[in-house]
């Protein structure tokens, strides 16, 4: 399996943990219970930190394919969560991994089959990319 | 300013080449000096300088200091925040496509002393807890592509308590 691969079959088992340590945060906070409540946010930090990671390393031109998925917004938020004053809100974060959850495994399968289907997906790119990282 | 297409196709075409010929001779491919010469991708200077002497053209580069800042390189000796309002009209339109208003600046850009390109911080007035986080940090993106400055987008929905005091007495409006 080559390293892009291995991001896209990681891509597609995260959102189970994802929505796991969420839907145990928004548990808490409905239970206004909020060390447990902080606690589920830094696990659920702590994958998204790694969503975001495995994001960071699909090259552009791959995910260019799935132009409808928020790869890049989905890569900027676990900055955004970090940031000591914005308010990790229960809600608002189940709110913002609704979508892109539901859609995430189905657009990483769908880039690892044009993968397959293209072997040479990456040709036309890298001769571009080598023409523009010199 | 000259275009780096434009150059490649007229050396080009003075020395009587093909695309295909000043391509293998440049040692990329016909469909990469294509793309060079509409404009579809531009070369990096080391690129540029391939396809000119495969041509028998040298590149000759040279820099001089901007008459003023309306040049287009005054840019570099100001803030992040003059940056930002430069191209206010254009953000607050993204932001209204986006239903957000009420665009402001706040945080080190506008307290003074951010160098350029450091992070800046815009506010905006958005339903966050109906909407999620995904707009504002779409908007983050489109902002950072138009102007190249990194910036973050807060609502103030998404502000601690603590902060939502600050942030609301020092926020500019854009």
């Amino acid at each position: 399996m080559t390293p892009v691969e291995d991001q896209l079959m990681f891509l597609s088992k995260s959102p189970e943990k994802v929505r796991a340590a969420a839907g145990a945060m928004l548990r808490a906070s409905l239970r206004r219970a909020p060390e447990q409540e902080r606690a589920a946010f830094l696990v659920l930090l702590g994958h998204l930190e790694e969503m975001a990671r495995a994001i960071d390393q699909l090259p552009p031109a791959l995910t260019r394919h799935e132009p409808g998925f928020p790869w890049r917004e989905l890569s900027r938020l676990p900055g955004l969560l970090s940031r000591s004053d914005v308010r990790a809100d229960a809600k608002v974060l189940r709110r913002t991994l609704e979508w892109p959850m539901h859609h995430l495994r189905p657009a990483a399968l769908r880039l690892n089959t044009y993968m397959s289907f293209h072997p040479d997906w990456a040709s036309g790119e890298k001769e571009a990319a080598g023409e523009s990282e010199e | 300013m000259v275009d780096a297409g434009k150059l490649i196709a007229n050396a080009r075409i003075a020395a009587g080449l093909t695309q295909a010929r000043l391509a293998r001779r440049a040692g990329t491919s016909q469909a990469m000096v294509a793309r060079y010469e509409t404009g579809a991708s531009s070369p990096t200077i080391a690129a540029l300088q391939r396809c000119l002497r495969a041509a028998g053209c040298e590149l000759v580069l040279a820099s001089q200091p901007a008459s003023n800042s309306a040049a287009g390189y005054g840019d570099l000796s100001r803030s992040s925040a003059d940056l930002l309002r430069k191209n206010r009209v254009a953000i607050r339109a993204a932001a209204a496509r986006l239903r957000a208003r009420n665009v402001r600046i706040f945080g080190p850009a506008v307290r003074g002393g951010a160098p350029l390109n450091s992070r800046a911080d815009l506010l905006v007035s958005y339903p966050v807890a109906k909407s999620g986080l995904l707009p504002l940090l779409r908007l983050a993106c489109w902002v950072e592509d138009m102007t190249g400055q990194r910036v973050d987008v807060l609502a103030e929905e998404t502000l601690t308590g603590q902060a939502l005091a600050r942030v609301l007495a020092e926020a500019m409006p854009l």
